[in-house]
């Protein structure tokens, strides 16, 4: 017992090749000494947060302009003519002010690859409408609804919103915007019906985003009231729906996300995996 | 005093049944250490000048270079004699064993001896010395006589058996196989070796294994077949098969036409190769005296000619050709209007399918066009086609067989139509699942790999996924339509093969039936032989009586169905079949490769 009583006020290492006299489960006090808890914990400010979560509804602002024009356009308020000449000189305008924001030095190369783009683009789509139209002729328009629902949701899911997740992955939530708006366009009247919306749904939700990352200035009110005034035109639930989902992703979530803080409880340790810094 | 481990091998001892009667004598035969085998196959008396001069027989005109051994029988009722020269032999073991007589120089004598109705071997009755080694041995009791005159079908089932067979019936086999090959092998020996003997050692053969005489029924068959051999061979089978050795018919594109149309194949198989079976039936034969393959191949033939001889005379003289002709010809025009009604059919909401209306429309009346055709084709057909086929029932002069594929080449000529669309919709389905699959990836951001085989992740071009993206949708959503006319035209077209198919499965029947060794089997059962019997005679030492049975009829039925390659060689097999169904693959009939050519 005297012995045992020496060995013990000698520190007790964690090792496991020296006997140190005591039992298999002896548990010391300096047991998780080395335990760190939220080390790299962030403060996050509200209206800081308010204001990056408006990159989310940017997104779903595209979605429901999509979604209100395509009923416009079905309840024949909009013309497809109007649509074709609109959307392509917001176009040509925001392609301007990207490349006088980018100062872009390649000029002529850059301008033709475009060009290109745009020439491929047109041509096919002008070329396929017709068969775009009666694709889905035989379909039930529930299932096309339900189809192009579920692929607005993938588009929002996988769509790119800065972050460095797992899950981001552009070309899939572009293609699954395409497929939806090709969904929506066989359900209306005339070729010049389907080709406008998808040029339409094209440049929404594959230009717009490039122009908008560069671009770094709020437009959110803008674009929120616009959004607002067409969808009421189309169905006061809509708008009841859109202004609460509004109100949830833009003021709830960061405050639910503020109140959460208090409860984390990282641990870090010895135990972590070694992290190899350059 | 052993000199090895006990059971370091089993030694064989083949002696023959009829000589347990005969007196004593040397034991000529043939042995071998590494495969632990010895075979007797005959008993030479020795000479009279042997008992007192060993060595003198050194000096004979032969080298008595196959005895191996003694045989000494103390039953023999003549035996006093025998005994004592027997027991003189063995004491003189040395001289016999430096004087190189036996076939291997330092080998000790093999001695069999039989008192009562105990066999036992160099007087122990466990273990056999040879060159030192200790092994226990077995005496195998064989019929040798049965053995030449039925090694024939026994190297028939030899070859047969080495291409397929699975493992455990085929060790059993092989076992039973290799006592024959040893035994028929050392009796072959043995005739060349009393052919080249001189006469006076063949006077002193107390027992030969040893045939003089064909048997009078292989003679009879020989005669018989001589003469409508010569015919066939000389008329027919020479210049047809110098036809086919011609240059012109080994271009390549000159070939698949001959090999598409099943009865050229036929005629090709039963006529064309003759010659180089001829040759190779000359090598390599063990038994000398055995029916040739000649007779063999020319019996089948002429069993095939006679059916379809016969199945010809019927036809004519009962005249039910033209009313079958005629009404086979209004049968093919009613398939065609049906095929119009399922045409349209499709084209409007089969099964309540939705189909996509204006695919399925183009679809529709591109097949229609060829139905058209296809009606044209058989209206300009009708007043020929009962002079068709009462004409082309002649065939059955070269046997039933070319009947049987000139109708599997008919049906196929007339389904011709159901092959053009399955193979039109087999293409469009296939491509478009080839497609589909891969703008899938493109869909979901990835790219095949081909070089690695695996999926990697891609960085596309806007317009890239926009073109793709559209494309994808489109082939989506026309997909059901052209699932259902591929599945229509399959299940059409699998319906025609499986016709066909019992066609040819009858055809290559007839083509493996051993015809000849039925007769045989039937007239003079120890000819044919085909299972071995082992029963045991005495215990100790062990004593094993091998009997040649004849060949059952069921083997028999067996033969003609076992060389055909497998299912699994041909990629045939029903996961096969769904895989290339599902895929839209296209579905070859069921063509035996000849070991020339490859499956197409």
């Amino acid at each position: 017992m005297a012995m045992s009583c020496d060995r013990s006020r000698k520190k007790w290492q964690k090792v496991l090749y020296k006997d140190q006299g005591v039992s298999d489960n002896y548990v010391d006090e300096s047991f998780l000494e080395e335990m760190k808890k939220n080390l790299h914990i962030r403060t996050y400010e509200f209206w800081a947060v308010v204001r990056e979560s408006n990159v989310v509804m940017q997104q779903i602002y595209s979605v429901w302009i999509f979604v209100a024009v395509y009923f416009h356009m079905r309840n024949f308020v909009l013309t497809p003519q109007f649509l074709f000449e609109m959307s392509s000189a917001v176009t040509i305008v925001g392609y301007i002010v990207n490349f006088v924001i980018l100062h872009e030095n390649a000029l002529t190369k850059s301008r033709w690859k475009d060009g290109k783009t745009m020439g491929i683009f047109l041509i096919l789509g002008f070329s396929l409408s017709p068969i775009l139209m009666t694709l889905t002729k035989t379909i039930s328009t529930d299932t096309i609804y339900a189809m192009t629902f579920f692929m607005l949701l993938a588009n929002l899911l996988f769509h790119d919103y800065g972050t460095d997740a797992a899950i981001v992955s552009q070309a899939f939530s572009l293609n699954a915007a395409i497929f939806a708006s090709i969904c929506l366009a066989s359900r209306l009247p005339t070729t010049w019906h389907a080709f406008s919306l998808v040029t339409f749904a094209f440049e929404l939700f594959a230009l717009w985003p490039i122009l908008r990352r560069n671009l770094k200035i709020i437009l959110s009110f803008l674009l929120g009231s616009v959004v607002t005034v067409s969808v009421a035109t189309v169905s006061s639930v809509a708008v009841v729906v859109f202004l609460l989902l509004h109100l949830f992703i833009t003021i709830l979530c960061p405050a639910w996300l503020i109140r959460l803080q208090p409860y984390k409880n990282n641990i870090h340790g010895p135990w972590d995996e070694a992290v190899i810094k350059q | 005093m052993w000199k090895g481990p006990r059971g370091s091998g089993l030694f064989r001892i083949y002696f023959p049944i009829e000589c347990l009667n005969r007196p004593s004598a040397f034991t000529i035969g043939y042995v071998d250490e590494s495969n632990k085998w010895a075979v007797v196959t005959g008993l030479l008396r020795p000479s009279e000048s042997s008992a007192r001069d060993p060595e003198g027989q050194d000096r004979g005109s032969t080298p008595l270079s196959s005895l191996i051994g003694i045989w000494i029988n103390r039953d023999d009722d003549r035996g006093g004699g025998g005994e004592e020269d027997a027991l003189h032999w063995t004491g003189d073991h040395s001289l016999y064993s430096s004087s190189s007589l036996s076939s291997s120089s330092d080998t000790d004598l093999l001695c069999l001896s039989k008192t009562g109705e105990v066999l036992a071997v160099n007087g122990h009755p466990d273990h056999y010395l040879c060159k030192g080694r200790a092994f226990e041995f077995v005496i195998i009791l064989y019929d040798s006589a049965l053995f030449l005159a039925s090694c024939t079908l026994m190297q028939l089932m030899n070859n047969s058996d080495d291409d397929d067979g699975d493992d455990a019936g085929d060790r059993r086999n092989n076992r039973q196989q290799d006592n024959v090959q040893i035994i028929s092998g050392s009796l072959a020996k043995h005739q060349t070796y009393v052919d080249s003997c001189g006469s006076e050692i063949q006077k002193r053969f107390a027992f030969s294994a040893h045939r003089r005489r064909k048997p009078f029924l292989l003679h009879v068959a020989d005669c018989m077949f001589a003469f409508p051999e010569y015919l066939l061979m000389n008329l027919i089978l020479i210049p047809s098969s110098w036809l086919s050795n011609l240059r012109f018919f080994q271009i390549p594109a000159i070939k698949m036409m001959i090999d598409i149309p099943s009865t050229l194949n036929q005629m090709k198989i039963r006529y064309g190769s003759y010659q180089t079976e001829c040759l190779t039936a000359q090598t390599g034969r063990h038994c000398p005296k055995q029916p040739s393959t000649r007779n063999v191949n020319v019996c089948c033939l002429f069993g095939d000619v006679c059916l379809g001889l016969l199945t010809l005379g019927f036809l004519w003289t009962s005249g039910c050709i033209d009313s079958y002709a005629d009404r086979f010809i209004v049968w093919a025009e009613a398939v065609a209007v049906e095929f119009e009604s399922l045409l349209h059919w499709l084209m409007g909401v089969p099964a309540g399918l939705k189909v996509n209306e204006p695919l399925a429309y183009f679809l529709g009346h591109f097949f229609l066009y060829h139905i058209f055709l296809w009606k044209a084709y058989l209206r300009t057909l009708r007043p020929f086609w009962s002079d068709i086929c009462y004409y082309s029932c002649l065939s059955g002069c070269l046997g039933l067989t070319v009947q049987l594929s000139l109708l599997q080449d008919l049906i196929s000529m007339m389904t011709i139509h159901i092959y053009c669309f399955y193979v039109y919709a087999a293409r469009l389905y296939h491509l478009q699942i080839v497609a589909l699959s891969s703008l899938w990836r493109l869909f979901c951001g990835k790219k095949l790999n081909v070089l690695r085989k695996r999926i990697d992740s891609a960085s596309y071009d806007i317009d890239q996924l926009f073109a793709g993206t559209l494309f994808f949708t489109i082939l989506l959503f026309t997909f059901p339509t052209t699932t259902l006319f591929y599945l229509v035209f399959a299940v059409l077209r699998l319906l025609v093969l499986s016709i066909q198919g019992m066609l040819s499965t009858s055809v290559s029947f007839m083509n493996k039936m051993p015809v000849y060794w039925f007769f045989l089997r039937l007239v003079r059962p120890s000819s044919t032989a085909g299972r071995l019997n082992a029963s045991v005679v005495q215990h100790e030492p062990l004593c094993i009586y091998l009997q040649l049975k004849p060949i059952s009829f069921r083997e028999l039925f067996r033969m003609s169905t076992r060389n055909a390659p497998s299912a699994e060689v041909l990629g045939n097999t029903w996961t096969s079949l769904g895989k290339k169904l599902i895929l839209g693959e296209l579905i070859y009939p069921w063509i035996e490769p000849s070991p020339k050519s490859h499956p197409s």
